[in-house]
């Protein structure tokens, strides 16, 4: 009769530990943000869009997003403090970013890694001097054709 | 920030304005030539200012400070190279009125230029670039209410498009003109205030201090990503121009011996307004403010720095923008399907009645379809609007060298845009938007070239003259019995 009793007492103590564990992970769940890059995880730009959501999100909240160049974040710098979800980060140069977020000062979210990688220069230099050539004879032929409209005009 | 109420109230008033103004000049517009064309006769003061007022559009206004904030003081410099647009068309405006006195459209030029082939090609190329234009136009308008009175996105985009659509459907391009003028008046004014209020709240040292710490590559000279930026935003600005009937209507519509100094005016005039513009959105780091999408920078500095009276002001300015050019995009593209696809290959014995009832329709449809496509907030303003980039680059010499060339000929121009289409089209996906005008329009470039030495034709500049000069016989066909 005893051991029965203690039996189900200790069943349902594992079972009510087992509710409240889940609970806890639920809870602890809902305070830590996902956070995702819109923009890919290799920028060719130098800029990035991040943004982040949780479940129960209500009036008042505050998020923290970091920015770091080491995944352990001990060069860490707070870029954004404040109720808005996304943050449009610009004028990176080629780098590893890492970036995360927290909610009131809870856990903080997954690591987003982001790789700042630009256009080579020979291709840049490249597609500007056919810009200029394209810019340049475009307006040569209409200066050259107004001129000639006039001059015929004259005549 | 402003409230939601006075959001409404400014929005409501400047609605009903622009709607009253639209009935008070569409009166003037009882033949086709005054709805289409404004009557051929526009002014210099009138044609500078709606040609102004349309260039600074919800591009000039949102986008610019959004090159500013992704590609740094080049990006700022990129988008103020669209004056050149305005500038070099200014020769073409005075070459297209003495070419085609009578004519109504730029489709009707490349149909009598180059053909029927190359017609249909450009009027899919154009009324693409159109409704692009119009979609992130809506989005702007979303977006802007959104950020400054914190009205839905989805209230604020149904709203721009139905005023719009309301005053041009009432006055056509009489309407269009007019309101421009004031819109250009306004918008000038704001961007004089807004200016000086920034650079009375912003110290510079500490702008340049915060760039130069956290976003390094905006001030660095050698940036990839903006100085391709530099040559692709001038040569879509005038890829937008050369073909788009919107700038094509307005040669038509000034008179043929102020059209050229119209141009030149507005182009000088429009361009310190993209610097203002994009200035401020170097200013948003050192001022703390968070951007969460690059294409609200613009309004969200101005209505942080000024507070709630200047926020005021710029919900004008940015609603006067955009309206100048949504109305705009829509009669001018309503035009081109009326004239061209309608008039042309439907119902070519329509009277004018007819016709103007189809215009109507036509602004009705587009203003829905664009609605549509503006519901779900599709991407960035700058990746919509480059989308049309490769298309739009790809008519530059087309256009150019139809004008002036007698040996430029169909295989090129039509070659042309399809090679520099897709080339532009694949430059966009692999290397970015900042690729895909100045891409396609190299490509159209070397293949109008190449096939005006190799296949040179000997274009008789007559034929451009549909209606043989007799404009004013056509004129007269064109009053409602």
């Amino acid at each position: 009769m005893n051991f029965s009793l203690t039996k189900a007492i200790s069943l349902k103590a594992i079972a009510l530990t087992g509710l409240l564990l889940i609970a806890i992970r639920g809870l602890g769940a809902d305070t830590i943000p996902a956070l995702r890059p819109s923009t890919g995880a290799v920028s060719r730009d130098g800029h990035v869009k991040l943004v982040w959501q949780h479940k129960g999100s209500v009036p008042g909240n505050v998020y923290e997003l970091q920015q770091a160049k080491n995944a352990s974040f001990t060069d860490a710098r707070t870029i954004y403090k404040g109720p808005d979800r996304a943050s449009f980060v610009s004028g990176l140069e080629n780098d590893t970013y890492y970036y995360r977020v927290r909610l009131n000062g809870h856990s903080w979210s997954e690591t987003v890694r982001i790789e700042v990688l630009h256009h080579s220069m020979r291709l840049t230099l490249t597609l500007v001097a056919i810009g200029a050539v394209v810019f340049l004879l475009t307006a040569w032929i209409i200066i050259k054709g107004a001129n000639q409209t006039v001059a015929e005009r004259r005549d | 920030m402003i409230s939601p109420e006075t959001g409404w109230i400014l929005l409501g008033a400047l609605s009903v304005l622009w709607i009253l103004l639209g009935i008070y000049w569409g009166r003037k517009a009882k033949s086709m030539d005054g709805f289409m064309l404004a009557g051929r006769n526009v002014g210099l003061a009138f044609g500078t200012a709606t040609v102004m007022a349309t260039w600074v559009t919800s591009n000039t206004t949102m986008l610019a400070p959004q090159f500013a904030l992704e590609l740094g003081v080049w990006g700022m410099l990129a988008y103020s190279t669209g004056a050149f647009g305005l500038l070099l068309f200014a020769p073409l405006a005075r070459r297209i009125r003495s070419l085609m006195p009578g004519g109504y459209t730029s489709g009707d030029f490349i149909r009598l230029r180059y053909g029927k082939a190359t017609w249909i090609l450009f009027l899919v190329i154009s009324i693409f670039y159109g409704f692009t234009w119009l979609i992130s136009m809506g989005m702007a308008g979303g977006i802007l209410m959104n950020a400054i009175a914190g009205i839905p996105y989805v209230t604020g985009m149904t709203i721009i498009l139905a005023v719009c659509t309301g005053y041009t459907l009432f006055g056509g391009l009489y309407a269009v003109i007019g309101t421009d003028y004031i819109q250009s008046l306004i918008i000038m004014a704001g961007i004089v205030i807004v200016g000086i209020a920034v650079m009375n709240q912003v110290d510079l040292d500490s702008v340049y201090n915060h760039l130069r710490t956290n976003k390094p590559m905006l001030l660095k000279t050698l940036q990839p990503a903006a100085m391709m930026a530099v040559f692709n935003n001038l040569l879509f600005g005038l890829g937008e121009v050369f073909h788009s009937n919107v700038w094509w209507s307005r040669a038509f519509a000034i008179r043929s011996e102020v059209g050229k100094k119209a141009y030149i005016l507005a182009g000088f005039t429009w361009l310190p307004i993209p610097v203002a513009a994009g200035f401020i959105a170097l200013t948003s780091g050192a001022l703390g403010i968070n951007v969460t999408s690059p294409d609200m920078v613009g309004p969200l500095v101005a209505a942080n720095v000024l507070g709630k009276a200047g926020a005021v002001v710029v919900f004008a300015v940015f609603f006067c923008s955009l309206a100048s050019s949504v109305d705009s995009l829509l009669a001018a593209t309503a035009d081109l399907i009326t004239e061209d696809i309608y008039r042309k290959m439907i119902n070519p014995s329509a009277n004018q009645r007819k016709l103007r009832k189809i215009s109507s329709f036509i602004v009705l449809g587009l203003a829905l379809l664009a609605w549509l496509v503006c519901l779900p907030r599709i991407g960035t303003l700058a990746t919509v609007l480059f989308f049309a980039g490769p298309a739009v680059g790809s008519t530059i010499w087309p256009v150019a060298a139809g004008l002036y060339w007698r040996k430029a000929n169909a295989k090129g121009a039509i070659w042309g845009m399809l090679a520099g289409s897709l080339a532009g089209l694949a430059a966009y996906f692999t290397l970015g938007w900042y690729t895909a005008s100045l891409t396609g329009a190299a490509v159209s470039m070397i293949v109008v070239i190449v096939c005006s030495y190799f296949f040179p034709d000997n274009f008789d500049w007559r034929r451009l003259n549909e209606y043989h000069g007799d404009t004013a016989q056509k004129a007269s066909s064109h009053v409602f019995h």
